[in-house]
């Protein structure tokens, strides 16, 4: 039974998303709707908020061999929960400075806001941070004794 | 000191009647250590020391496992500075009421670190020790020897900010300084920084594959609270793995990271119980240092602040 | 564990560039999948059919459906679960439309990323449980913010549907934009005579509690259960005496800028902004009044024999309960002071199309006379320019205001009606006639009042004596165009209300890049936003005209009469929930849930842990990240689903 990944073995890169349901991934649908093209590395996980991502899983994704980590939220001020972004650009923010102390380049890490009507602006982000994530290669993984 | 402690040990007496005990120090394995006394009446004052020795955080012992909140038992706790911080942390939190507990503040210029002296003499045979004229002056059985106070105590001593302890009810009054010279805060931190992250991602899986999960650095932490109920512990949802390797060791140290953000007083117990040395209180007061430049704020200080993380601004930009 | 796998087609949209037989064949090697099957349209009747009877036919204990956007479908399949006799909430979807077909073109890539996120659909569906929603009682009152044309629409239909109706109105009179206009387009029926038997019809309704020159302060609470805070603004003046005889505003001395006329003419201090205004009250604009600013003079309060005058008058607070909140807050017209090359604010004779309505309007500040604002002489020569603020990226404005063009053909008739002698040129970029009756109604303005379409833009506007040099180009004719006008109109384009977003952030509604709210779905869902129950209605969502806007406020009030029709309703069971035996009683959850939906539990032996209220819980999640332990989390979005999530990603 073949259940390994087959994301893109020429690049060797993996780019995990997590988008918060109300704004970014309602982006992202838009620019699927308006037929953007955009590089095929990346795969989205679905979240309500991004007040939901828990800095640890970014960390867990980068353990686990993740090349790049992007998460969206709606834009400060538009939170469908209202406050939920405000708690997580404190804590990605922390997390954004505490990475490279740990070995992981911050350039892997990004977070930004992404409106349900900003499907272009999805698009430049996407196309711009794979490019990045391209250029730095794949990340060095801790290796499991198993 | 010793005038300190038969002050300490009247003071404790005084309240014995008001509290379920009293924590303070216990000589250890050597007069060189300590270890923590839980006093329930006057005899087993006798016992209590206290000494330039007196490294652990007593705050370890009273914080949830043996003051559950909505139990209210009044309980003794000797600080030290540092220790206090904790404290103060753990009020700010909830998880410790004021109104049960009785701080006993004792001052401190420093502590010797076991660690330390254990690389320079076997303490376990030396049969006396003191601190004077800026020195630590032992007995060995091969004759005496003294070492520069610098080279003897906690690297954090050398920086301290909060010899006096912040919030006590009643403060032994004693030396606060040996005037040894000072070193930058976290200027371990600092040199560190400049690795480039490939060099440090080696540097952190060296000192992970070392790390045999003994857990010792999440039972002496005072803000580790959760006990039983760990994320490192569970398996539902499965955050790591129980093999002790870099790769999953990664993720433990991770958690407790995450978990510590914008809390860590930056006592280090973690660092001073670790059996293989991972210099790990560095994770830890990293994230104390991001929260202090992002947010410009310190755990452990006032007990009316919230924590960084459990509020915002809306208008802040990073 | 028998997961089944179903890949849709969306005819060539999906499998143009997904080789969906090879998705599938991926998908029966995932762990716990027993049935995967491809089809041409899963949403379609037939399609639902299929997963329905493979769900009994191989005992299906959860679905995967790949497919379009969750926010798409995901009801459609989960009723389709429901109605299979499985659990709704062990249905997962992998968006491999929107987010994969339709943004690749590389076929290769996009079957991998396919398969990988139908692997991710199986990975997180294996950790789904069974969730049932609560229910629970609803508040059968309707809020109705704004009291223009739409709102006015959705509070005499909600009333009309039984409910009791609470209408809040930012200004001191209803009527919004309309109650400014002369004739509307394409009748030429007087505004006035159209719009104020319904303004009466609200107040003379007794469901209806009007509540004008008050503001919306904050809504707390949720769908059925908002509890609403509202301002009303101090008018100094008690309504309940006053008659609206206006003795007052003869005798006010101050003097202050006619908001209603657009700043056309001045009004007092104390004022009723215009004769059919509802409620018929005057308020004193306390930053203008004389005896505010200096502390003597309390003309007002002499004259008025009700004695209505109240200066230690001050703000409110109130609250309404309401079950469901309709939002139509309208538009404002465009500040042409951006256009520099137009010189208004420059030029008394340069002026907006709403500042015409109020010239041309019988009740306005000149009588119904065209008058030039520099001499108050009748012009002859007037110049229309369209698209001022609209369908001008330059100017931060891309999108078509939809009544100008309309309005501006209105305009040019009213002007020939007025000024037989006269002659309009018309400045356009294309004329956008799309409705009912308005491409015949711009051939008359051509045809029979002789208005002159030039297709281009104007360049420049400068004075020259007493005329305005108007400069610009005939595209059609493609030679440059200079008019010398005695009054220049400018039609001016629909924005949002500046403190729009403001507003949305009270609601927990999205707006876009200008601040019009933006609705759950472009066209199935254009009345309802992403916060169930709280509705749109009129030029607040996107400019539209006066049919469109009454069209959405019944369309709003027909929401909200569905969703008030249920004494019960359902809640999601996307909610956070506590694992007691795992909470440690820190309450970092309390401390960040914006809802105040923790509430603390003490157990047997006085120990105190966290419980969640789950119909005022939204799922947002804040708290389960606050969580040391995990033992906070939201049901569907688990750390063990999103590990497993990761996990497939990551393998």
């Amino acid at each position: 039974m073949d259940i390994s990944n087959t994301l893109d073995q020429k690049n060797g890169i993996k780019i995990v998303a997590f988008l918060c349901n109300w704004c970014s991934y309602g982006g992202a649908d838009a620019a699927g709707t308006a037929r953007l093209k955009q590089p095929p590395q990346v795969r989205i996980i679905r979240i309500p908020c991004s007040g939901w991502i828990n800095p640890l899983y970014p960390l867990k994704a980068f353990n686990e061999g993740a090349d790049g980590v992007l998460i969206s939220g709606c834009h400060p001020g538009d939170c469908h929960y209202a406050e939920g972004n405000y708690y997580a650009r404190r804590r990605l923010e922390v997390l954004g400075h505490f990475l490279p102390f740990m070995g992981i380049d911050p350039q892997r890490f990004r977070y930004s806001w992404i409106s349900a009507t900003e499907a272009q602006e999805w698009q430049a982000l996407i196309t711009e941070f794979t490019e990045k994530i391209r250029e730095l290669g794949p990340i060095k993984k801790h290796v499991e004794v198993s | 000191m010793k005038e300190v402690e038969s002050r300490l040990k009247e003071e404790v007496k005084k309240i014995l009647d008001e509290v379920a005990y009293v924590v303070g120090y216990q000589e250890g394995l050597t007069p060189l250590s300590a270890r923590p006394l839980f006093i329930r009446n006057p005899k087993e004052v006798d016992r209590l020391v206290y000494n330039d020795f007196c490294a652990p955080n007593l705050a370890n012992y009273v914080k949830k496992s043996d003051q559950k909140i909505g139990i209210d038992q009044k309980v003794g706790l000797i600080v030290k500075g540092c220790d206090c911080r904790s404290v103060v942390q753990l009020l700010q939190e909830g998880i410790l009421k004021r109104e049960n507990l009785i701080l006993i503040g004792v001052p401190c210029r420093g502590m010797i670190s076991f660690k330390k002296i254990e690389k320079l003499f076997d303490p376990l045979e030396t049969y006396l020790a003191e601190v004077r004229d800026k020195k630590l002056k032992v007995h060995l059985a091969q004759g005496e020897e003294s070492y520069h106070l610098e080279d003897v105590v906690f690297e954090k001593c050398l920086w301290c900010e909060t010899r006096e302890p912040l919030v006590v009810d009643i403060m032994i009054q004693g030396p606060l300084s040996l005037e040894l010279e000072q070193k930058e805060k976290d200027f371990d931190i600092v040199e560190l920084e400049q690795k480039e992250p490939a060099e440090l991602f080696d540097f952190w899986t060296a000192q992970f594959e070392k790390c045999i999960r003994c857990y010792a650095c999440r039972n002496a932490c005072p803000l580790c609270y959760c006990q039983d109920n760990c994320l490192a512990d569970t398996r539902q949802p499965h955050w790591l793995g129980q093999q002790t390797d870099a790769l999953n060791n990664f993720m433990y140290h991770m958690i407790r990271a995450m978990h510590v953000v914008g809390r860590c007083t930056g006592c280090q117990e973690c660092e001073r119980v670790c059996p293989v040395d991972i210099p790990i209180s560095k994770i830890f007061r990293k994230t104390s240092m991001i929260t202090q430049q992002l947010f410009d704020y310190i755990p452990g200080m006032k007990v009316e602040d919230v924590p960084p993380l459990l509020t915002f601004k809306k208008d802040e930009k990073f | 564990m028998r997961i089944g796998v179903f890949v849709c087609h969306c005819g060539s949209n999906i499998a143009g560039t997904v080789d969906c037989p090879r998705v599938v064949e991926a998908a029966r090697g995932f762990p716990h999948v027993v049935y995967a099957t491809d089809y041409t349209y899963l949403c379609a009747e037939s399609g639902q059919d299929l997963i329905k009877t493979a769900i009994q036919e191989y005992s299906l204990d959860r679905v995967v459906v790949s497919s379009c956007s969750p926010k798409m479908h995901e009801e459609t399949f989960r009723r389709a679960a429901r109605q299979a006799g499985l659990n709704p909430y062990l249905v997962e979807m992998a968006n491999i439309r929107e987010q994969c077909s339709w943004i690749h073109s590389d076929k290769e890539a996009a079957t991998r990323k396919a398969i990988d996120l139908v692997r991710k659909g199986v990975f997180k569906v294996s950790r789904d449980q069974e969730l049932f929603p609560s229910f629970f009682k609803v508040n059968k009152d309707v809020l109705v913010i704004g009291g223009g044309i739409a709102g006015i629409q959705a509070a005499l239909d909600a009333a009309q549907g039984g409910h009791r109706v609470t209408l809040v109105e930012k200004d001191q009179t209803i009527g919004g934009n309309m109650a400014r206009l002369d004739k509307t387009f394409p009748t030429l029926d007087c505004s006035s005579c159209i719009l104020t038997p319904r303004m009466v019809d609200v107040a003379v309704n007794e469901s209806i509690e009007l509540l004008a020159y008050h503001e919306v302060e904050e809504v707390k609470g949720y769908v059925g259960n908002f509890d609403v805070k509202i301002r009303r603004k101090a008018t100094y003046v008690d309504w309940s005496k006053c008659t609206g005889c206006e003795e007052c505003v003869g005798k006010c001395p101050a003097r202050i800028y006619d908001k209603f006329n657009q700043g056309l003419g001045r009004t007092k201090a104390i004022s009723l902004p215009f004769p059919q205004a509802v409620p018929k009250k005057v308020t004193i604009k306390k930053d203008f009044c004389h005896f505010f600013l200096k502390g003597k003079c309390r003309v007002c309060e002499k004259v008025c024999q009700f004695e209505a005058i109240n200066f230690d008058d001050q703000d409110q607070i109130i609250e309404r309960k309401v079950g469901a909140i309709v939002v139509a807050t309208g538009y404002e017209a465009f500040d042409p002071i951006a256009y520099l090359e137009y010189g208004f604010g420059k030029y008394k004779d340069v002026i907006t199309s709403l500042q015409y309505e109020r010239m041309v309007s019988a009740s306005g500040p000149t009588m119904g006379h065209i008058k030039r604002p520099s001499d108050g002489e009748e012009p002859k020569t007037i110049v229309f320019i369209s698209c001022v603020g609209s369908r001008d990226r330059a100017k931060g404005r891309s999108y078509c205001s939809v009544a100008c063009c309309m309005a501006m053909a209105k305009q040019a008739i009213l002007t020939k009606e007025h000024i037989p002698d006269s002659t309009s040129y018309l400045f356009y970029i294309d004329i956008r006639a799309g409705g009912k009756g308005y491409e015949e109604f711009v051939d008359r303005a051509r045809e029979e009042y002789g208005a002159q379409y030039v297709r281009g833009r104007v360049s420049k506007i400068y004075q020259k004596g007493k005329k305005l040099v108007v400069k610009g180009t005939d595209t059609l004719l493609g030679m440059p165009i200079e008019i010398e006008a005695d009054l220049v109109v400018l039609a001016v384009g629909i924005a949002p209300p500046q403190d729009a977003p403001e507003l949305a952030q009270k609601l927990n509604i999205s707006y876009d890049q200008y601040g019009f709210f933006v609705e759950s779905h472009p066209k199935l869902r254009p009345v309802e936003t992403n916060t169930t129950g709280v509705f749109l209605a009129g030029a607040c969502q996107a400019p539209m005209d006066i049919p469109a806007s009454v069209a959405q406020g019944s369309a709003a009030a027909a929401k909200a009469l569905g969703l008030l029709a249920k004494d019960e309703l359902e809640a999601s069971p996307i909610v956070a929930s506590v694992e007691i035996k795992r909470c440690v009683g820190c309450f970092k959850c309390e401390a960040v849930c914006p809802f105040s939906a923790i509430q603390r539990q003490e157990l047997r032996d006085g120990i105190m842990v966290s419980n969640v209220i789950s119909t005022v819980c939204k799922g947002c999640g804040l708290c389960g990240v606050a969580c040391p332990t995990g033992a906070i989390k939201v049901n569907g979005f688990t750390d063990e689903q999103i590990l497993a999530e990761m996990e497939a990603l990551l393998l």
